[in-house]
């Protein structure tokens, strides 16, 4: 544990939320929305109608409820999956409500019994809530697992019976609808924008999964009231239009209302839902598991849009002069000299990684909760911090006095200096040029050459012009000057050198700020890349790591070096008057490279078959970073996880990746290439063998007759000591067991015997 | 590799002449062996050094050690007395060898004074070399060290020449591969060596300052004599003129020198000059680890990965209790008063240690025993219970390696996505591996194509997926090929195009790009180009302004130079590397001032929203 968590650093890390900004509003009207930060919650509406229930048939036992629970299953995975490896959205909640159930169901899950207590009213109107709106547990998972397993009967319990469908005071979806808004206001998990002084504004959504695409004809204006209502409330609502089993021996459930049968493969949006939806990202129903998680993958964008990683203003490098100025100014015209581009900043790219593991109490099977004493020598107890309380530091102290008792030290050579923590945050903050608030100063400008692209310590961020804020024409005159600051930067080819402090209490970093051009996708027309400036944390000259020479770079250098020569000396005799022999030069330039060459770089015909196995194994180009390439090892970890969680004894981990290519594969496209690469190849001298250490030989002074104990077979019976002398009499090795010594032993008398007797022989 | 260093600081008499800053030669040469040692000492605990003082007063080193009792040099034993004048310590200052400083070994260098009438002392730099070349061959012949003999000095005494012996040495230096740096205080000359040229006939590159007058002889030879004190009149202004040329051949035999062993010769005036030169000269080597480079299926070779970039980080601080609260209780409790000055009565070697001790508590605040614990994983808003069993199915098993997976046109791998710190591949010195490692770099820098991997980093981790690049120049992406002229490319082509290594980033994963849509950027406005352009011309930094490759991470830096003050005095209030009379990190006043008007007139073109300085936070 470091200091800062000893004084009050949240141990649990940020906030787990993300931000939304609009997406599908852009390009609509051409502006942007405004950057919501927050969780993203998604309610989740089934329809229990009769259809919904039926088989497809043909070998498909699945019916579209097993579809949307389905999808409901594969969005609690990916969500819990996010959480733990972004180490983000721990707040996003997920809920399942069921629609058009049958009046009486019967009692409930476990599962349903949290967070439910007011909905036995709605239950006899045909609304049933599955799931409360809660962050999702492998729990949940399990739960959703028995109703697809068909342990639970969800048919049984919920299909509505088709002449409770007449007569409805209130639709069922009314209803719903209205419990859904009663659940965003409940839930623990969503944040009230108004409660907090620092407002959040989460984003909640609502996915209705039907087959009907004109349910309540007569209801349609106070469906619509309603609906409004809950765009107002910053509530998303989409429609996932359901294809359903064809069964043409079953009796149409339709209300008589639908000018539709169910079997039909359109779905008219403008019948009923384009009143009630925010916006209809499917047109037509869906059957497949690809449909949907291409659906899912859709609003992927929209439910787990990135937040903007920070904000603040991007200055220019007189701005310290100007707050000067503005401080000394007497009339009030001159007092807005503090002026900025106000930018977010996004991240590009978070890798994911494996979640860390937490103790847990194996009786109770939950997390224990960490407590660490500091205790001086004498066993004295000074302070105790328990895990999750985040005091100042002089609340800490005054609590538990004994803290006022450490003191801190710099240890230079053995030597304790004292230096105490708040010294070395007045170090920090001088050493951040005493910057009060996060900040991108921009310093200067250079040719865009000079800076090398591998000169990155850190991952990159997108800068973008503010869109915060209701004063459009602020928004627009701030734009502007990014915009023409930008396209002055791509028309002089340079890049800019800037200082940022992302967080006080932070030290500063040099970066450096590079036009950033808009990358579409060719054939989609998708935005792989936005606009905007890229900046790229730079290394202090600290953090620049000098690598050694290799054997190639020692040749390429002497082939430079012996180049330049001959160069002065071409040049010498062009002064001379004579003529350049243009053969000879060439010719001389040959025998250079060929005195030169040893092997270490690559020959010309080496880079050719280089080439041809780049050519040949070059992957499909439709590939695209970020949304091909799995982690494999991630993917299997989680796999992995569940299949420990759901007691799933048939588990099988997943072994086909597009990163794990098998090799046969690689030899089927390129074999011959890589073969010829792999013969072009210059062999290794073999490295002459290090003589082994010489043991000095040391007299036996034992007195011990070792081959009389040979001969009567009792080396054994020989001391470890007396063994290793005879053995340093010999020079031979030590090491090894009793038993090995012995045998060393055995085997050189046994050598010097025979020795002796072929002698003798002679 | 760890390093060994001699520091020779000359003391004699002509080392007090004073700067106009009010501190003299002999100042500025302890300052800077001071702060030399303090990097090594920083940069490794095993680094060693030995500091050699020339014209001392007393006389002791390796070769000879006095009695305690007799420690003065006695001038009626002047013929058996070897090296006289010359004083050596190391270690904690205690020691005469070559030994792992300690701060009181900066103190004792701190104590040091400039001998009074050193004329009249022997001791002179030759003598110091000498020494010092001993000293470094004693302790680390045939063992693995960067050995340097740094001497400090104005080389304004006479040097008496043993020319054989010096010969001799200056042989044995290069054998032990050391250097020799000279640090010349208000020197003429100045030289620098890559590598010794031992005998041979090299190219020397002598810079003569532009004050130096025509001298006759610019290097003299090591092995001849040189008698520089012969012409010296006792005048005043023929002792300077004597002094001149006194100093002039000595620079003249030390570039020589250096020029045997390797090394450098640096005319220095002040220490922000010598800084600014040796700035940049503190770069760590990037420790070399070995990797399984899987080029193909049947094609893989041992190569060499190493960082080309990592964070330097400061060392986390030590703990000490207060034995009893007394020394605290007693004085009245100041919220703004710092705890460090609080037990000015306590000495931290009499303080207690800290222990942490962690114990685990449930729900109701019972302790659960470590036999009642197990592990879990956080799995959404549940807990995944792990046995020991299940944990061992998750245990990659695999070696550090690299494997291809396939080559994608680089146009497909934006910079935005690529994650540092950079790695950079070679083939070290094995010619298989080398020549593969060459052959890749040039085939995918003439195909335009990335090579993308699963690189294990280290033995039993997961794979992260690489972008493989080859390690060009980066002085292309400024100028594309099409815009350059024939020669240029020529040139750039022999330069850049043949790369010989690969440099190597993370990329992200399937589900990794976070970065969000966002619309289009409207077309600038024409009317208002020049604004922009004059912004950035009066902003565009020349040469070395701003080059962070040369700006030290300022809280690194600050840090170490409050403990290095402190080591002296621990009183000494905190140094800050960047305060408001010098900042590295900010746009050069000369830059700013020329830039106002430009300035000026972007903020008047383009009306900009208040920068909200106390709102703008995460």
């Amino acid at each position: 544990m470091d200091d800062e968590s000893l004084f009050g650093a949240d141990l649990f890390g940020e906030e787990p939320d993300w931000a939304n900004d609009d997406y599908q509003s852009q390009g609509q009207d051409g502006t942007e929305g405004p950057l919501d930060q927050g969780a993203q919650h998604v309610l989740m509406l089934l329809d229990c109608r009769v259809d919904m229930f039926r088989t497809f048939g043909a070998g498909n036992d699945k019916s579209a409820m097993d579809n949307g629970l389905q999808v409901a299953k594969a969005l609690l995975q990916d969500t819990v999956r996010t959480t733990v490896s972004q180490r983000t959205g721990k707040r996003n909640g997920i809920g399942i409500v069921l629609f058009n159930t049958k009046r009486q169901t019967s009692s409930k899950t476990a599962m349903e019994e949290e967070d439910c207590d007011d909905d036995d009213g709605k239950q006899n109107q045909g609304v049933h809530i599955l799931m409360p709106l809660i962050p999702p547990g492998i729990s949940h998972v399990l739960d959703l697992n028995q109703c697809l397993e068909k342990e639970r009967n969800v048919q049984e319990e919920f299909q509505q019976e088709s002449q409770e469908n007449s007569g409805d005071i209130m639709a069922p979806l009314q209803t719903a609808l209205e419990v859904c808004q009663d659940m965003f206001k409940k839930a623990k998990c969503v944040k009230d924008a108004f409660s907090n002084s620092n407002p959040v504004v989460d984003s909640k959504s609502i996915w209705i999964f039907t087959s009907h695409d004109n349910p309540y004809p007569g209801a349609l204006q106070q469906m619509k009231t309603i609906a409004d209502e809950a765009k107002e409330q910053n509530v998303k609502i989409i429609v996932w239009p359901m294809a359903t089993g064809g069964n043409s021996e079953m009796e149409d459930v339709s209300d008589g209302d639908s000018p539709r049968g169910y079997n039909d493969p359109s779905f008219d949006h403008s019948l009923f839902y384009q009143d009630i939806v925010s916006y209809a990202p499917f047109a037509s129903p869906m059957s497949t598991m690809e449909e949907f998680e291409e659906a899912l993958e859709e609003l992927r964008h929209d439910y787990k849009k990135p937040r903007r990683a920070y904000y603040g203003p991007m200055r220019l490098p007189d701005w310290r002069k100007r707050i000067l100025d503005e401080k000394d100014a007497q009339d009030d015209e001159d007092k807005d000299k503090d002026t900025a581009i106000m930018i977010d900043w996004f991240k590009f790219v978070q890798l994911a990684k494996k979640p860390s593991t937490v103790q847990i109490d194996l009786q109770t099977k939950l997390e224990t909760i960490k407590v660490t004493n500091l205790i001086d020598d004498h066993g004295e107890v000074l302070a105790t911090v328990k895990r999750g309380n985040t005091f100042d530091r002089t609340t800490s102290e005054t609590m538990q006095p004994g803290l006022h008792r450490i003191r801190t030290f710099a240890d230079f050579a053995g030597e304790l200096v004292p230096m105490s923590q708040s010294e070395m945050k007045e170090l920090k903050n001088a050493a951040s040029g005493k910057l009060d608030s996060s900040n991108l100063v921009l310093l200067g400008f250079r040719p865009s050459h000079l800076i090398p692209f591998y000169h990155a310590i850190d991952s990159a961020y997108l800068v973008y012009p503010q869109v915060d804020g209701n004063d459009r024409e602020a928004q627009q005159d701030n734009r502007n000057a990014f915009i023409n600051l930008r396209a002055a930067m791509i028309r002089k080819n340079v890049v800019a050198i800037g200082e940022v402090l992302f967080r006080v209490g932070w030290t500063s970093k040099l970066v450096v700020i590079r036009p950033l051009h808009e990358l579409l996708d060719k054939e989609e027309g998708t935005q792989r890349l936005p606009p905007g400036l890229m900046v790229v944390p730079l290394p202090f000259e600290d953090d620049i790591r000098e690598p050694e020479l290799d054997e190639a770079m020692k040749e390429l250098r002497l082939q430079s070096t012996m180049a330049e020569g001959l160069a002065r000396n071409g040049a010498n005799l062009e002064d001379g008057g004579a003529a350049p022999d243009l053969t000879s030069s060439l010719s001389t330039s040959i025998n250079l490279m060929e005195n030169t060459h040893t092997g270490y770089v690559a020959s010309e015909e080496l880079v050719q078959a280089a080439m041809d196995v780049i050519e040949k194994r070059t992957v499909d180009e439709d590939i695209q970073l970020g949304e091909d390439l799995e982690n494999a090892a991630l993917q299997k970890f989680f796999d992995y996880i569940e299949a420990i969680a759901m007691e799933d004894p048939f588990f099988e981990a997943r072994t086909e990746f597009d990163t794990e290519v098998p090799d046969e594969d690689v030899l089927k496209a390129a074999g011959t290439q890589i073969e010829r690469f792999k013969i072009l190849l210059p062999d290794d001298a073999e490295k002459p063998k290090v003589a082994g250490r010489k043991r000095k030989m040391v007299e036996d002074d034992s007195g011990i007759n070792w081959v009389e104990l040979y001969e009567e077979g009792a080396l054994d019976s020989c001391k470890l000591p007396e063994l290793k002398k005879y053995l340093r009499s010999i020079g031979e090795k030590l090491s090894g067991k009793k038993s090995d010594l012995v045998l060393r032993v055995q085997e050189h008398i046994h050598k010097s015997q025979k020795t002796i007797k072929v002698k003798r022989e002679i | 590799m760890k390093q060994a260093v001699v520091f020779v600081l000359d003391s004699n008499v002509t080392m007090a002449k004073e700067y106009e800053n009010g501190s003299s030669r002999f100042d500025c040469a302890k300052q800077v062996a001071q702060d030399l040692i303090c990097d090594l000492m920083i940069q490794s605990k095993t680094n060693e050094v030995g500091v050699i003082v020339l014209k001392s007063n007393t006389t002791r080193h390796h070769f000879y050690e006095p009695d305690s009792d007799n420690e003065d040099t006695s001038m009626d034993d002047d013929e058996e007395i070897p090296y006289q004048n010359i004083l050596e310590f190391g270690g904690s200052g205690d020691a005469v060898m070559v030994a792992r400083p300690t701060p009181s070994l900066l103190r004792k260098i701190d104590s040091l004074q400039v001998s009074k009438e050193s004329e009249s002392l022997r001791g002179d730099f030759c003598d110091g070399i000498i020494v010092a070349a001993d000293s470094l061959y004693k302790r680390t012949n045939k063992k693995k060290y960067q050995r340097r003999i740094v001497l400090i000095t104005d080389a304004e005494h006479r040097v008496e020449v043993d020319g054989e012996q010096l010969s001799e040495v200056l042989n044995g230096l290069c054998d032990l591969e050391c250097t020799l740096e000279v640090i010349g205080l208000d020197f003429g000359k100045e030289a620098k060596f890559s590598k010794p040229s031992a005998g041979e006939e090299t190219a020397v590159k002598v810079e003569p300052k532009q004050d130096e007058k025509e001298d006759d002889d610019s290097a003299t030879d090591a092995g001849s004599e040189t008698d520089a004190g012969e012409d010296n009149d006792d005048d005043e202004d023929g002792g300077e003129v004597g002094t001149a040329l006194i100093k002039s051949q000595n620079e003249s035999l030390l570039i020589s020198m250096t020029e045997k062993t390797g090394g450098y010769v640096m005319a220095a005036k002040e220490l922000k000059a010598i800084f600014a030169t040796l700035l940049g000269k503190r770069k760590s080597k990037s420790t070399r680890r070995k990797v399984d480079f899987q080029i193909a299926p049947g094609v893989s070779m041992e190569c060499r990965f190493s960082l080309l970039l990592s964070k330097a980080t400061l060392p986390s601080l030590k703990k000490r209790v207060v034995p009893d609260d007394t020394a605290y209780s007693q004085k009245p409790k100041n919220e703004d008063e710092d705890d460090a000055k609080k037990s000015d009565d306590v000495s931290p070697e009499d303080m207690l240690n800290m222990k942490r001790i962690e114990s685990h508590f449930d729900a109701e605040n019972e302790e659960v025993e470590i036999t009642n614990r197990g592990q879990a994983y956080k799995y959404g808003s549940d807990l995944v219970p792990m046995s020991a069993y299940d944990m061992g199915g998750l245990t990659a098993i695999s070696d550090v390696k690299l494997k291809i997976i396939g080559y994608i046109p680089n146009s497909r791998v934006p910079k935005a996505f690529c994650v540092g710190p950079p790695y950079i591949l070679s083939g070290a010195d094995s010619r298989k591996a080398c020549a593969a490692v060459s052959a890749l770099a040039r085939g995918l820098e003439r195909t335009k194509k990335v090579a993308i991997a699963s690189f294990v980093q280290m033995k039993n981790r997961d794979p992260s997926l690489v972008g493989i690049f080859p390690n060009v120049s980066q002085l292309r992406e400024g100028k594309s090929l099409e815009e350059m002229t024939e020669e240029e490319k020529l040139a750039e082509k022999a330069k850049y195009e043949n790369p010989v290594d690969l440099i190597i980033f993370k990329l992200p994963y399937m589900g990794d790009v976070v970065v969000p849509g966002r619309i289009p950027l409207e077309e600038h406005d024409k009317s208002k180009e020049k604004v922009c352009d004059d912004l950035i011309d009066a902003l565009t930094l020349e040469g070395d302004q701003l080059d962070y490759t040369r700006i030290a991470n300022p809280m690194i830096r600050s840090y170490w130079k409050t403990v290095v003050a402190r080591v002296k005095d621990p009183e000494h209030e905190l140094v800050m590397a960047r305060n408001e009379k010098e900042d590295e990190i900010a746009t050069p006043e000369k830059v700013l001032e020329g830039a106002k008007g430009a300035l000026d007139a972007f903020y008047e073109s383009f009306p900009l929203p208040p920068a909200n300085r106390k709102t703008a936070k995460k």
